[in-house]
């Protein structure tokens, strides 16, 4: 680990330096060899190479109605005598600001839906120029308003991810994407063995187009997948949003709850949406099993937690246990041995609860106290044996130092079976916060 | 529990807001004259949802409508350029809305050369740590570029999804989420810039007793450098301090938390590289801004074209938590990647392969995953058929048990395009499956899907349309596990009749769908068809 470590270290110090010595551009292979260059180019700070021969820039995203370019021009001997720069394909030229180190902008005020051609000539004092035609691009303004790119986009998103097309989904995401690209990737690619006929729709409850080319997105989704692990329909709605990086649209960030990326909500999402609802939203666990949890999950939280009933037929050997790891109710004990992290025996009269722990696991109960109460399992004071009763949270330190926790809600049943109805959380994490 | 920090009257703030919003409104379409464009969609939908099972139907039945009005305009006033843009939606399905009648935007920005103002809808993105969502209220930027003076910007206001919240109105209210902040950022060089952050923010009325409310500031210093040409250094530092309180009657709580970022970009000749490195405390929260905490993260991209058909990517993710020593155990994950991307393979025009393997490593306390991802891809065209065909293999393996499967996904999709006369016709056919054998149980899980299509456009009378039909059906092994059989079929048509041609666009849409879904629990079994019927224009 700590090579791996010191070896990253290295790269960096290696990117660091090499910014002493022009010369030790180790990653550009087959640079030019011209004497007279351009070094970079910017279009509102989206680079030219990777904008294509053909831009579209939209009206919104402008800061002052203009379109700036800004890059730094190098000449191998000499000086730069001038740089000019045309926008309609040659006709006329327009002198661009620069200083001596050559780095140069300019600007110029574009008109809805016209063609403008761009090339750009940098020149020394000797006279010998750039590559012009290799600075060749067209621009757009368009009036196209961000609501229909932005649109557009998600459209052709969810269109990829409910054909479940991984690559063509990818092609929106932004090389910067705050989740990282590379954990969506995998996990469009989980949620795609995870679900089959994936159904989206939503509806935009708010567009704001922002600075540095970014455009937030809210929006109302309502979704219906089939669980390939169990076979069984899930739907759920809610509300979510994005930030989309514009060039053309490219997604920036997700919040929870998402509706890309399930499978490993945890690194993708980067924020939870505020949420009133209390709704439930389609998650996805470590196995894949679909789980219907409360949107609004604090950030980066693997916490399971869920609802489930406990039967008792006979208090002594025959009563079923839960395993929190696997969200499992176990099959009732033969001869009183637990088979999960706890088994519920429920004695008539009262009726009486007896929380009978598997070796190695130690509870602590927190008589009168919500489940949603403990945020935080207690460091110490846990017993190898607890009798808590309806109402009464138990907090538990699982035998491979994980924790959960559980609140008996109630207990029905007229004589045997009892049915004992727990709420319970487990955090896998090892943190005591749940 | 008193707390310190940003307070403002929230309700003047609230009625301040919407005087504004209603003033800035009328006297933008006012002024807006020949630059005001409007653009409305509005639809009809009827839902029929049928069988036992049709509370898993994501469709509300009946007849429902919905309407997208959006009203935007820009122009010039007094050495000022001002734009602004609005909208709203009806609708009576609460599946699409919580709300019948939302306003979805409304912004106001006024700019000359140096000095921008901007009401309502307001996204001011600071810096990855900072802010980089956005606010209902104001913002203020002062930058003379020809001058180069400090760039300088102050924001405010409430941190809501939707305007709905700012009602407060009982279907969308949520905690009250107020922020301040402001931005100054210098060019010190062509080449080099610093930016320095400082945010806060206050959250108070919770809706529920276990809403958690915090009281955050946050810092922060940003900075990219290019020392020569084609490298560009980006870092970013930031430090919070955060008071939160779990749940009504908890008490605060302060937590102190920093965020640091460094990212290099080589960008020249045929390569590209990237090199990231991060490291976020478990107790920073960038609550306005995006950051995961308790993650030190290094990150490598080399995308490298080396001849004009061949392009090579490969990546290199590693990231790990329990930072403080928090939790019992810490966590790793490896995600290497690589990818070879080839154009015309075998000299054939319009041929592309791509293969891609990807390894994902995780382990920490009794969880160990290994998991291989390989995929391939072909396309190329056959006589009038053009073709896509995808291979893939990915292995689940984990150590504890949890997920041990072999899954093998395979498509591909043939279409064609045929112009006859003045129809132009698009026929396609598509197949795929997926298999995956759980090891741990011992099963195997099957899905057939095939679907026909065919598309047919009428450029003279500007109509485009498509029809698929086709079917999916899940087959499973275990125990107590559903089969399942969705058919379906969908229908789309756009026309652009010459009578909206007035406009500067008009279409009247028709889509329509039937579901079929089946089930081995036939009590699961429903069908839903629904047909929706609008118009959309713009002027």
């Amino acid at each position: 680990m700590k090579a791996i470590k010191l070896n990253l270290v290295m790269v960096f110090l290696i990117v660091i330096f090499s910014g002493t010595n022009a010369a030790a551009k180790w990653w550009i292979f087959g640079q030019s060899n011209d004497e007279v260059s351009i070094n970079y180019l910017y279009l509102n700070k989206i680079s030219y190479d990777e904008s294509g021969p053909e831009v579209t820039v939209y009206r919104e995203t402008l800061q002052d109605g203009l379109i700036h370019l800004t890059g730094r021009a190098g000449v191998r001997k000499g000086k730069i005598g001038g740089i000019r720069v045309t926008t309609d394909n040659k006709d006329t030229w327009q002198e661009a600001r620069f200083s001596d180190n050559g780095a140069f902008e300019f600007s110029f005020r574009p008109e809805m839906n016209k063609a403008y051609v761009l090339f750009v000539e940098i020149m020394d004092t000797a006279g010998k120029t750039n590559d012009i035609e290799a600075t060749r691009k067209v621009v757009k303004l368009s009036d196209q308003n961000i609501t229909g790119l932005v649109k557009e986009t998600l459209d052709s998103m969810i269109d990829a991810y409910q054909s479940e097309d991984a690559a063509g989904f990818m092609k929106y995401v932004s090389d910067t994407f705050t989740g990282d690209e590379m954990n969506l990737d995998r996990a469009i690619r989980r949620d795609f063995n995870a679900f089959d006929g994936i159904s989206l729709r939503y509806t935009l409850n708010n567009i704001t187009a922002g600075t540095g080319g970014m455009v937030y997105v809210s929006i109302s989704f309502a979704r219906s997948v089939i669980s390939t692990r169990d076979g069984r329909p899930y739907t759920d709605k809610g509300i979510t949003e994005f930030v989309f990086q514009l060039g053309p649209a490219r997604v920036y960030n997700m919040k929870n709850p998402l509706i890309f990326g399930l499978s490993d909500a945890e690194n993708v999402a980067t924020g939870t949406v505020s949420s009133s609802s209390g709704e439930l939203n389609i998650t996805l666990n470590e196995k894949n099993e679909v789980r219907l949890t409360e949107s609004g999950t604090s950030v980066g939280s693997n916490v399971i937690s869920g609802t489930t009933t406990l039967r008792t037929t006979n208090p002594v050997n025959n009563f079923q246990g839960f395993i929190f790891a696997d969200e499992d109710v176990t099959t009732e004990t033969d001869g009183g041995n637990i088979v999960g992290d706890f088994g519920m025996a429920i004695e008539a009269g009262g009726p009486i609860i007896f929380t009978l722990l598997r070796t190695g696991v130690l509870a602590k109960v927190k008589t009168g106290t919500r489940i949603e109460q403990i945020t935080t399992a207690d460091e110490s004071g846990y017993v190898n044996s607890v009798d808590p009763g309806v109402g009464d949270s138990v907090i538990f330190k699982l035998s491979n130092n994980t924790y959960a926790a559980m609140e008996i809600m109630n207990v029905t049943g007229g004589g045997y079976p009892f049915y004992g109805t727990i709420k319970y959380k487990y955090q896998p994490d090892g943190t005591r916060n749940f | 529990m008193k707390r310190e920090g940003v307070t403002v009257d929230r309700k003047f703030l609230q009625k301040i807001l919407c005087v504004i919003l209603a003033l800035s409104c009328s006297v933008s379409i006012l002024f807006a004259g020949d630059n005001l464009h409007i653009s409305n969609e509005f639809s009809l939908t009827h839902n029929e949802v049928s069988g036992p099972g049709k509370a898993s139907s994501s469709l509300t039945e009946g007849l429902r409508y919905m309407n997208v009005l959006g009203v935007s305009g820009y122009g010039q006033s007094q050495g000022f350029d001002y734009s602004f843009n609005i909208g709203g939606k009806a609708t009576d399905d609460l599946r699409n809305d919580a709300k019948q009648l939302s306003l979805t935007n409304f912004q106001f920005r006024a700019s000359d050369k140096s000095n921008t103002l901007n009401l309502g809808d307001t996204f001011e993105s600071f810096s990855q740590y900072s802010l980089s969502t956005s606010l209902k209220g104001v913002s203020y930027r002062f930058y003379d570029e020809s001058a180069n003076t400090p760039d300088f910007t102050i924001v405010t206001g409430l941190v809501y999804p939707r305007w709905d919240n700012v009602w407060r109105d009982h279907e969308t209210k949520t905690v009250e989420r107020q922020a301040i902040g402001g931005r100054i950022k210098y060019n010190f060089t062509p080449d080099f810039f610093a930016g320095v952050n400082v945010v806060g923010l206050d959250d108070d009325r919770r809706v529920r007793t276990t809403d958690s409310l915090y009281n955050s500031m946050v810092y922060s210093l940003d900075l990219e450098y290019r020392p020569i040409p084609g490298l560009t250094l980006k870092t970013e530092s930031a430090f919070n301090t955060t008071k939160v309180s779990e749940g009504e009657g908890i008490d605060y709580t302060t937590r102190h938390g920093h965020a640091h970022k460094f990212e290099a970009v080589g960008d020249g000749g045929p390569s590209r590289v990237n090199l990231e490195y991060e490291r976020t405390d478990p107790n920073f929260q960038a609550l306005l801004g995006s950051a995961t905490p308790d993650r030190e993260k290094a990150k490598a991209r080399w995308r490298y074209r080396y001849s004009k058909t061949l392009t090579v990517n490969s990546g290199f993710l590693w990231f790990r938590d329990n930072l403080e020593h928090q939790r019992s155990f810490t966590t790793h994950n490896y995600r290497p990647e690589i990818g070879v991307s080839v154009r015309r393979v075998f000299d054939r025009q319009y041929s592309t392969a791509g293969l891609t393997y990807k390894f994902d490593r995780k382990y920490g306390g009794t969880s160990s995953t290994s998991n291989h991802i390989t995929n391939f891809n072909y396309r190329d065209r056959f006589g009038i058929f053009d073709s896509d065909t995808n291979i893939g293999y990915t292995l689940y393996d984990t150590e504890t048990r949890v997920i041990d499967s072999r899954q093998y996904t395979y498509n591909t999709m043939l279409s064609s395009r045929h112009t006859l006369d003045k129809v132009i016709l698009k026929p396609s056919l598509s197949l795929g499956g997926w298999t995956a054998s759980d090891e741990l149980a011992d099963t195997r899980d099957i899905i057939y899907e095939y679907s026909i299509g065919l598309g047919m456009d009428i450029p003279d009378h500007k109509i485009t349309s498509d029809l698929r039909i086709g079917m999916s059906k899940l087959e499973k092994e275990a125990a107590g596990t559903d089969d399942s059989l969705r058919s379906f079929a969908n229908l789309s048509l756009y026309y652009r009749p010459d009578f909206l041609a007035k406009l500067n666009y008009g279409m009247l849409f028709l889509r329509a769908g039937l579901n079929d879904f089946s089930y081995t629990t036939g009590t699961r079994d429903f069908r839903e068809t629904s047909v929706t019927t609008g118009l959309n224009i713009q002027f």
